[in-house]
């Protein structure tokens, strides 16, 4: 029985899964088409690179707040360099998302500014000057490099599209890191205590650093992969997004107080907001808008199972194991 | 460690402190709050800088600036409060930032080895591929001290690490400190349980105020003379107890009986009657300060009946207690007690808003009223009572608080270490005030770790040690010299002096 319970609590998000898959076949005779489940991985896709990114950075116990209107901003300037070349179309906005992140870890890390104020105030900043550059009009390429569709339109051996490739990509390399590196172990330590990891040697700022910038490389990669799939910059693309990253994140057993998060169940929230997306498409007899209350509540079900599972704990402190002398 | 001096603003924590410590010994250091005990361990492990004396380790002068000197050198500190990672497994706190790597990265297999290793050296039943937060603080703390030996630690300080543990738990860590001995590691032990100290140390120091008062071996120091150093004033002090209280016809307003709270409370018993002053004795860690928690409800899951006015009462929470008439002012005046941007009046009727205020308004004039009264009559000193709390002096400070409180009209006020912090003067003013709170029939229970003030005070004097009753003196039978007697001697408490 233990060993069962056991699993359930370590798989829950994947039984989630399962659930929604059972619930889209239902719903939707032709959910099962290969056509359309390619179309639910590269949908995801887009939220999912960044999700990979703002795990590490909640792991760390801050937040990123501007990785939505990041969207917008490194599309535009995707789409406006894609007139001249490929490499300035996917370059300059990386370059960009990297400045972010490295402006955004210098509020925290250096002025001490709480991240959801450092990174809000990011995320204003962003959106203000995509609307200025773009004089809050949908911008479309005279003449961009042709290559430049390939990667939001790309597909690999019939059905395999190019942004879902870059998500698994980006989600193996960020599972490598956590685990199996320092730098990741090191994010785990500074969210679970500060305090600690900074005594036992972690360069706690030089760990926020890094989520931070990675973070904002991810958002750069999603937008430029929205504008090269659509072939147009809407200024307000990607606003708003920022929470149903964070929403994937907790779906996946992220605890927003830090210390305890992994790729993998991060990937199953992307995935589970996905589905939810694509349900929601393919019915007629609910209003779409009730996609928002059925996440909603989806996070609240998981935060408090958490809750829950930790307050279990605390309650039943004789029930810790005790060490003793063999 | 010679002549350690350390100034803080206004106080001199250190004076010509002196300490040293051989490999494979247990050095315990005693004293009192604001001894310098946690001053001169944290100046040890890097945390503040000295500022005279010299520190010398294996024959050469060192100088720390930082925390991470110490620790390359080898010194070790296992705190009260845990300084590891909770959701880590027990392994990977054992080598946080000292992970054995492949080329793939961190070689989980060989790291669980290692530490597994480790731990089963150390005879413990934990196992490192564990989450961290699955086992108790006992476990946590083995772990702790783990990962020290791991790091080819010499010293390891130990910071009041038996507090939160029980008995048992208590004979595993001296298991371990026992291997620690035999692999030549020094061990610096802080502890306020006597008998721990006495079946541990193999030295012991003794600070009190800042000053070294000497270094012992535990058999030539009863531990009557230890207590003696620790809190007796050679001194006696003018104004023994003036006050004529009979208590012989007077109701009680507060019983506790029987009051578990675990772990530092264990079957406790303590009354007041009304206008008494009681006093709760015993050195720190012997469960004073949560006896008094228990019963302002600070405490949801403790034990025993309390009674207030004959009537037997639920206390969960402090706004129980303050529903039964009872008030609490915090040892912590900063954590706990004051709002420092808040002005004076505002301090002082926050916790009595329903008297001054209608459908939830606040009714200023009122509100002036109640803080005029109080400023007067416990003649707080400042210019207007608009003055931000934060302004004013340690003295003025705790009066504000005492003002607040009585300003709820309470039956009972419990005052933790009301003259900490306070220079001389204030610190009499403080005690007229308490004095004169009783003498209008409140009751007062009073604790403080300083046996004069005890001594001056109270009507009735409960000997705490450990969480035990130790004895109850009256007040013909108050002296310092009884109190330190009955500190280290048990005299089961009488059924007759309790009622």
């Amino acid at each position: 029985m233990k060993g069962i319970g056991k699993h359930i609590k370590n798989n829950g998000t994947v039984l989630g899964l399962f659930f929604m898959m059972l619930l889209a076949v239902i719903i939707n005779r032709n959910f099962l088409t290969i056509e359309n489940l390619t179309n639910v991985l590269r949908q995801a896709s887009m939220n999912g690179m960044i999700a990979i990114g703002m795990t590490m950075v909640i792991i760390c116990g801050s937040i990123d707040l501007s990785v939505g209107t990041m969207i917008g901003f490194s599309g535009f300037l995707a789409l406006y360099l894609s007139n001249f070349s490929l490499i300035l179309a996917i370059g300059v906005p990386l370059l960009f998302g990297l400045l972010v992140g490295l402006i955004n870890a210098f509020l925290i890390n250096k002025c001490k500014v709480a991240p959801f104020i450092a990174t809000l105030s990011m995320m204003m900043a962003v959106k203000g000057v995509t609307l200025i550059l773009t004089k809050e009009n949908t911008y479309f390429a005279e003449h961009p490099v042709e290559s430049f569709s390939y990667v939001g339109r790309g597909i690999l051996l019939n059905y395999i599209t190019v942004p879902s490739v870059l998500f698994v990509g980006v989600s193996l390399l960020g599972a490598v890191l956590l685990n199996r590196t320092a730098a990741g172990r090191s994010m785990y330590a500074v969210g679970g205590n500060e305090e600690a990891a900074r005594m036992m040697g972690v360069n706690v700022e030089k760990t926020r650093l890094v989520a931070h910038v990675l973070t904002g490389l991810m958002a750069a990669l999603s937008g430029i992969t929205l504008v090269s799939r659509v072939g147009a910059a809407y200024p307000l693309a990607g606003e708003g997004k920022e929470l149903d990253v964070i929403a994937a994140c907790v779906i996946g057993g992220t605890a927003l107080t830090g210390g305890k998060g992994k790729v993998s169940g991060t990937f199953i929230g992307v995935l589970i907001i996905g589905l939810l997306t694509n349900i929601f498409n393919m019915q007629t007899f609910l209003n779409s808008f009730w996609e928002k209350v059925i996440t909603g509540t989806l996070v609240l079900v998981v935060v408090l199972i958490q809750s829950i599972q930790e307050n279990h704990i605390k309650i039943y402190k004789g029930s810790k194991k005790t060490a003793s002398v063999k | 460690m010679k002549s350690i001096d350390k100034i803080f603003p206004g106080v001199k924590a250190l004076k010509g402190v002196n300490f040293n410590l051989k490999s494979g010994e247990v050095h315990t250091l005693m004293g009192e709050n604001g001894a310098g005990k946690s001053t001169l361990i944290k100046i040890l492990t890097g945390v503040y800088e000295k500022d005279g004396g010299q520190i010398i380790f294996d024959g050469r002068e060192v100088h720390f600036t930082n925390t991470l000197d110490p620790q390359k050198l080898g010194i070790s500190t296992v705190y009260q409060e845990l300084n590891m990672i909770p959701y880590l497994t027990v392994g990977e706190n054992i080598y946080l930032g000292r992970y054995p790597k492949t080329r793939k990265g961190i070689d989980w297999k060989t790291l669980h080895e290692n530490a597994q290793r480790e731990l089963d050296d150390m005879g413990l039943s934990i196992s490192s591929r564990e989450r961290l937060n699955h086992y108790g603080t006992a476990a946590q703390q083995m772990v702790s001290i783990v990962r020290a030996i791991s790091l080819h630690c010499r010293i390891v300080v130990l910071d009041e690490p038996t507090s939160s543990l029980d008995t048992k738990e208590v004979e595993t860590l001296f298991g371990i400190i026992a291997k620690l001995k035999a692999k030549k590691i020094g061990i610096i032990f802080i502890s306020h349980r006597l008998d721990e100290v006495y079946a541990i140390s193999d030295r012991i120091t003794v600070l009190k105020d800042g000053s070294y008062e000497g270094t012992y071996k535990p058999a030539e120091l009863t531990q009557y003379e230890l207590v003696r150093k620790m809190v007796g004033k050679e001194i006696i002090q003018e104004g023994i107890n003036t006050r004529n209280y009979d208590g012989s016809n007077k109701e009680y307003v507060v019983e506790m009986e029987d009051i578990f709270y675990y772990p530092k409370v264990n079957g406790v018993s303590v009354a007041v009657k009304e206008g008494e002053i009681v006093g709760l004795a015993g050195l720190l860690g012997s469960g004073r300060t949560e006896v008094a928690q228990v019963l302002f409800g600070y405490a949801g899951n403790a034990s025993g009946t309390i009674k207030v006015k004959g009537n037997k009462v639920k206390i969960k929470a402090p706004t129980d207690a303050l529903k039964n008439g009872l008030a609490f002012v915090t040892e912590n005046r900063r954590e706990e007690g004051v709002i420092p941007n808040m002005t004076i009046r505002e301090n002082i009727s926050i916790s009595g808003m329903p008297q001054i205020s209608r459908w939830g308004f606040i009714q200023r004039k009122k509100q002036v009223a109640l803080a005029e009264k109080y400023i007067q009559r416990l003649e707080i000193k400042t210019p207007t009572m608009e003055q931000k709390l934060k302004n004013l002096s340690g003295g003025n400070q705790q009066k504000v608080l005492l003002a607040r409180w009585l300003a709820t009209e309470p039956d009972l006020i419990i005052l933790d270490e009301p003259t900490r912090g306070i220079d001389v003067g204030a610190k009499k003013e403080v005690e007229e005030l308490i004095k004169e709170i009783a003498g209008q029939g409140i009751g007062v229970l009073l604790i403080s770790s300083e046996i004069t003030e005890l001594v001056r005070n109270c009507d009735r004097i409960f000997v705490l040690r450990e969480g035990k009753n130790q004895g109850v003196l009256l007040k013909e039978d108050i002296s310092e010299e009884r109190i330190m007697k009955q500190i280290v001697e048990h005299d089961p408490v009488s059924r007759e002096v309790l009622t």
